[in-house]
């Protein structure tokens, strides 16, 4: 098993678009995959469609998806902590997946920060230092360490994980 | 729920990756228990946990598992530091062997490199391949770093980890090698954490490294089913661990019968 790091808290942020090739890969485009310490992972997902149904359900072959809202479903479908844009900061459960909503100008300075560090990421196991982000990515340093970080529903084997 | 997940080693058997189950069920372990008193699982919203620890950056200066001084019974279970253990030697020329170096850093966690540097057009210039490791962790951390060595190699089409320009930038373009994906590394970490610990039971490892590593595989078992297998909805998937990991199914359901969910 992975240890955990001696020093500081990694940071991966990676464009989902990147793990698929073709015309698919731009269904998935502003969807980041954000890891922290190499294990924990939450996905940052631009505006979802929340008509019904609701919860949504898995299609049949993930394979196969069409819409860029089909995409951002998935993807949070799958996750287990999830960053989408709504009016007011929130916490919302859907299903298992614990949703961390933040208010719409704010995810648009965040996915333009993570837009940035992406750009740089050479592969999935890439990181920053969480030390760089007060830099390079304000708003999202901030949504970690007062948010993310500190909240009640990140599960006890991912908190081991961050250290906590 | 709406997604479903493995309940059973059935669920996992080759012909039933891809299929998944078409009804929901719960998660299948109680990971979903929290830290904090939160435990509704329905859909519902609530206010932010307001409560901000001020130190908490010092919390996660954690230390890593620092490895042991050598003793018989260090070497034996490789909780030696892995400097100290008698296969180190052996082990790190293996790796060269295979074009690996061998990084030593304290800034890095232990992870496998595998890097494609190619031209602006994708064409291939050299392949550069480097395990990090950390100084004076323990043997058995660097043998699983070795497990992900002996996978990255074993690949049905070559796989890397990176893909750069002779700068340093990424390289996202169509051309190169098949770049590892946040679903396989999710598929790849959880089939080496399966092997690492029936590796660590049989060899009799101190219990309380077992549990962790115990721990360690249930927890990647989720991460593994979501993400790596899309819950059962990914053909292509179901073809990775086919080509790739087919030992996978197996482990699953032996580690399934001898530890449970």
């Amino acid at each position: 098993m992975k240890p955990a790091r001696s020093h500081e808290l990694s940071v991966g942020v990676w464009p989902v678009q990147r793990d698929h090739s073709g015309a698919g890969a731009s269904l998935y485009n502003g969807i980041y995959t954000v890891t922290l310490n190499g294990t924990v992972q939450l996905d940052v997902i631009p505006q979802v469609d929340r008509s019904p149904p609701w919860p949504p359900v898995l299609p049949d072959n993930v394979d196969l998806c069409t819409t860029p809202d089909e995409a951002r479903r998935i993807t949070l479908l799958l996750a287990r902590y999830a960053i989408t844009p709504a009016s007011q900061d929130s916490v919302e459960i859907v299903d298992d997946v614990t949703i961390f909503d933040i208010n719409g100008a704010t995810f648009a300075q965040l996915s333009t920060e993570l837009e940035v560090i992406a750009g740089v990421m050479t592969g999935v196991h890439d990181s920053v230092d969480f030390s760089e982000l007060q830099a390079r990515a304000p708003v999202f340093e901030r949504f970690l360490r007062e948010r993310f970080l500190v909240s009640d529903r990140i599960l006890p084997p991912d908190l081991a994980m961050l250290g906590r | 729920m709406r997604v479903p997940a493995p309940k059973a080693a059935g669920d996992l058997a080759p012909k039933s990756i891809g299929a998944g189950e078409k009804t929901g069920t719960s998660p299948d372990t109680d990971e979903v228990g929290t830290a904090g008193s939160e435990t509704n699982q329905t859909n519902t919203s609530r206010a932010d946990n307001a409560n901000i620890e001020p130190a908490f950056e010092e919390k996660l200066a954690t230390g890593a598992e620092r490895g042991l001084d050598p003793t018989p019974e260090s070497i034996r279970q490789g909780s030696v530091r892995m400097e100290a253990h008698p296969e180190y030697a052996k082990l790190t020329a293996e790796l060269e062997s295979k074009g690996y170096s061998l990084r030593l850093t304290d800034r890095e966690r232990p992870h496998v490199v595998v890097k494609e540097v190619v031209t602006p057009t994708g064409e291939l210039i050299r392949i550069e391949k480097v395990l990090v490791a950390n100084p004076g962790m323990r043997f058995l951390d660097l043998e699983h770093e070795l497990g992900h060595v002996a996978q990255l190699e074993q690949t049905k089409r070559p796989l890397v980890t990176d893909q750069v320009l002779e700068n340093g930038k990424p390289y996202s373009g169509p051309n190169g090698s098949d770049r590892l994906t946040t679903a396989q590394d999710a598929v790849l970490e959880y089939h080496n954490r399966l092997v690492e610990y029936f590796r660590l039971k049989e060899r009799g490892v101190a219990r309380e490294i077992l549990d962790k590593h115990r721990d360690g595989v249930r927890t990647q078992r989720q991460l593994y089913w979501k993400k790596g297998m899309s819950s059962g909805r990914s053909p292509s998937a179901t073809t990775f661990v086919h080509d790739n990991v087919s030992d996978l199914p197996d482990l699953d359901r032996r580690f399934i019968d001898e530890e449970g969910l």
